[in-house]
């Protein structure tokens, strides 16, 4: 009896072309098309080199021979008090450069917004150094830190602030400092930027409630334009904190983890551990410095998560 | 309907396009090799890499001489500057070696030979006599360095020599100074030097962040008789490089070194040291072209011994070998790229590598082949009786940093403590070096009768404990 209803109510099986037919008329077809050069690339520059590290972890790995060591890599970290240090600078590096960027790039974002002779030439000058290759721009800066003869240097004896030269990038106590000001002027642009497309999706009617409402400048950005960035301001220090706790590019540059590790950051030290430094170029440990990277990524997920889940709110608008 | 196939065709385009993408330039390179085959098409393509920048002028000359002349080899003649090592490995497991390599270091040797990407030379050697004559090969053999398991895996036609203290003569004319014999008295000539100079010019300049330790820190203590590894023993010991890290830290809290050092890379410090800024700069043979052509120095400049702890030599200073040739074990035509190999290392070629200055003949033969006064500059660098080739030390990976990066850190001033540093670096390295040969990855090196003055003469023992 109830296969009888069955019979009766069941629809036959769309064909294979039926089927192509609703994918492409539905939608699903094309959007896999569209996302198949992201899922490619995804998958080959960073889910395959991911899982790949794991192959490694077990052994002390020199890109050619290979030795099983157990879980020596894992425990040779809790002792590695250059890693841990490097952890340390990490935190004071991404805390010091969010501190400046996130306020700075806001800032110019609501001043050069609204078109005023001159704000798009700034706008454009702020974003010139997300173009160009950090590689690059740290290279001027570490000219212009320069002990003997250096701009910055040249400047601050010229106002009387400094009596000696200061060497910015060879002294422990102001190597990081050093290098957190290369970070806040390459990025405080690229937020500026998104910050700015944030402040033109706010309707200009809001703004004239408010006005008539008698609001002043600063209860405007505090009450308006600051609860209706969020979303936008929501993934703006999103990827300020993650590529805060990336950064080693221009490090690397500017003072390839030095003086004395100062400036060492967990991934320039894991670049030094798995690519070499210029000292050591032949002792290669891609093993330990795979398990670093396990480590780190741990570490820097500990942070962004969190900030993941308090910042839902943030979307509520 | 219509958007929609539109934007299927764009991401067909786009995903095809990045595809497409990375073989563009291969179907390009095809093309051109197409082309190439059609124009030499009896010849054999050898292809050689090189990390050697500086000699690129003589070289192509050489290479496109070759290739005019040859009729059965063109030769491919390629500079890979960056990150030589990594690309010939990357190379290999791409199945894409070249025929030829210019020689790498001595960590790269011993690995690429375990991994039989390269090939031993000997059988080469043996059958060509001019060859043997003009670069005397079996008196170069260096296990670790050259040779893996008493196989030649390149052969040394030239050497760059130990440092040198290059001084800037015009300085120490008007302070009536001479070059310093110890390490106290160099302390103290920088020190005076600097005060001359009322922030005009200064005592010395190290580049930091360009491998300091090793310019001529580490020369000087070898000279001194002070080496990382105990030969005798068989273990590391930095114990005797605590006088060259407080000398060296002394000149920093004197303020005599160059402002800005501890962050200087080479070419900076080079060109302070060009244009008069500074009295003293410690390097070896290179500084002859780079003083000459790179950054023509503006002053007369003299070169000096390094100096010694007492002011007597202890121990040989370590000289490098250079200017070989290794041959890649996939290879279609071995006896094509010793051809190659032979033409690169046969008397005519060197000679004018040599008298042109780009590095020191390595054997007695070339030695006396060469106009010593076309050298130019490089003279003043040659002749020193107390160079010599050090037996390679069990190559190990330490915890934590590696014995240059933390003695240089000690010389520091605001730097750990000297003594720390060598208790931990002592630790560090001979417990890496017993996990590595219990592990099987290297042997432990004894030279019992071992001479500071003469360390290739000795009888190197390689242990399996």
């Amino acid at each position: 009896m109830s296969k009888n209803v069955v019979r009766k109510t069941a629809r036959p099986e769309p064909s294979f072309a039926q089927r192509v037919k609703q994918g492409w008329s539905g939608g699903s077809i094309p959007m896999w098309f569209m996302l198949l050069p992201t899922i490619f690339f995804i998958v080959v520059i960073s889910i395959y080199p991911f899982v790949w590290i794991f192959h490694y972890v077990f052994y002390d790995y020199n890109g050619f021979t290979a030795y099983f060591i157990g879980w020596k890599n894992f425990t040779r970290a809790f002792s590695d008090s250059i890693y841990w240090y490097s952890v340390l600078h990490t935190f004071e590096y991404a805390v010091m450069k969010l501190l400046f960027v996130l306020p700075l790039s806001l800032v110019t974002a609501v001043i050069l917004q609204k078109k005023r002779f001159g704000s798009s030439v700034f706008q454009v000058i702020y974003f010139l150094p997300t173009v160009i290759s950090s590689a690059v721009y740290s290279l001027i800066w570490y000219f212009i830190f320069a002990s003997y003869n250096g701009v910055l240097n040249g400047y601050l004896e010229t106002l009387g602030w400094i009596s000696q030269p200061v060497d910015w990038l060879g002294s422990m106590k102001t190597a990081m400092t050093s290098v957190v000001i290369v970070a806040v002027w390459g990025a405080f642009g690229n937020y500026m930027i998104l910050l700015i497309s944030g402040l033109a999706g706010i309707p200009e009617d809001v703004y004239e409630s408010a006005k008539i409402d008698g609001a002043n400048g600063v209860q405007t950005f505090f009450h308006i334009t600051l609860p209706m960035l969020g979303p936008v301001l929501k993934v703006v220090i999103l990827l300020a904190i993650t590529t805060a706790f990336k950064d080693y590019q221009s490090i690397l540059v500017l003072t390839n983890g030095g003086p004395n590790n100062r400036t060492h950051v967990m991934f320039s030290y894991i670049y030094q551990i798995v690519f070499g430094s210029s000292a050591s170029t032949g002792n290669l440990q891609i093993g330990y410095g795979a398990v670093l990277s396990i480590y780190s990524a741990v570490i820097v997920a500990i942070v962004t998560i969190p900030y993941l889940r308090a910042s839902k709110k943030m979307d509520e608008v | 309907m219509k958007k929609r196939f539109a934007a299927l065709l764009l991401a067909s385009v786009v995903a095809v396009s990045s595809m497409a993408g990375c073989s563009l330039g291969q179907s390009n390179s095809s093309s051109a090799q197409a082309s190439q085959k059609k124009t030499s098409s009896v010849k054999t393509k050898v292809v050689v890499w090189t990390q050697n920048r500086h000699d690129s002028k003589y070289m192509n000359q050489v290479v496109s001489d070759f290739n005019k002349s040859n009729s059965d080899v063109q030769i491919e003649y390629d500079i890979q500057t960056e990150d030589y090592n990594n690309l010939i490995s990357m190379a290999a497991a791409s199945k894409q070696m070249p025929d030829v390599m210019s020689e790498v270091d001595r960590d790269h040797t011993t690995q690429f030979a375990n991994s039989k990407i390269i090939q031993p030379l000997d059988s080469f050697i043996q059958s060509d006599a001019e060859f043997q004559k003009v670069n005397e090969p079996s008196k170069h053999v260096y296990e670790g360095l050259n040779a893996v398991n008493e196989k030649i895996y390149w052969v040394p036609c030239g050497k760059r020599s130990g440092s040198r203290i290059i001084y800037n003569k015009e300085i120490f004319s008007k302070l009536n100074l001479q070059p310093a014999k110890t390490l106290d008295e160099l302390v103290k000539d920088c020190k005076e030097i600097t005060k001359a100079g009322n922030k005009k010019y200064y005592g010395i300049v190290i580049p930091g962040a360009s491998g300091p330790f090793e310019r001529w820190i580490e020369h000087s203590a070898e000279m001194s008789g002070v080496t990382p590894y105990d030969y005798k023993n068989g273990k590391y010991d930095f114990s005797g490089y605590k006088p060259f890290l407080k000398a060296v830290r002394q000149m920093f809290s004197d303020g005599s070194v160059f402002p800005g050092s501890a962050s200087l890379k080479i070419d900076p410090s080079r060109v302070q040291f060009a244009e008069g800024k500074v009295a003293m700069e410690g390097n070896a043979s290179q500084e002859a072209t780079v003083f000459t052509e790179q950054f023509p120095a503006k002053m007369e400049w003299g070169v000096a011994q390094l100096p010694t702890l007492d002011g007597t030599i202890k121990g040989a200073e370590s000289c490098s070998p250079n200017n070989g040739w290794m041959m890649s074990a996939s290879t279609k035509d071995a006896q094509k790229a010793w051809k190659v190999i032979s033409y690169f290392g046969s008397e005519k070629i060197l000679k004018g590598y040599l008298e042109g200055g780009y590095t020191m003949p390595m054997s007695s033969y070339m030695e006396k082949a060469i106009d010593k006064s076309k050298t130019g500059r490089m003279a003043d660098f040659s002749g020193a009786e107390y160079e010599s080739v050090y037996p390679v030390a069990p190559s190990v990976t330490p915890e934590g940093q590696t014995y240059e990066d933390a003695l240089w850190n000690a010389c520091l001033p605001n730097g750990p403590d000297i003594d720390k540093t060598i208790s931990q670096l002592n630790t560090n390295y001979n417990k890496a070096l017993n996990e590595a040969i219990s592990m099987g990855k290297v042997k432990r090196v004894v030279v019992s009768n071992y001479d500071p003055l003469h360390p290739d003469e000795g009888k190197v023992q390689y242990l399996d404990k």
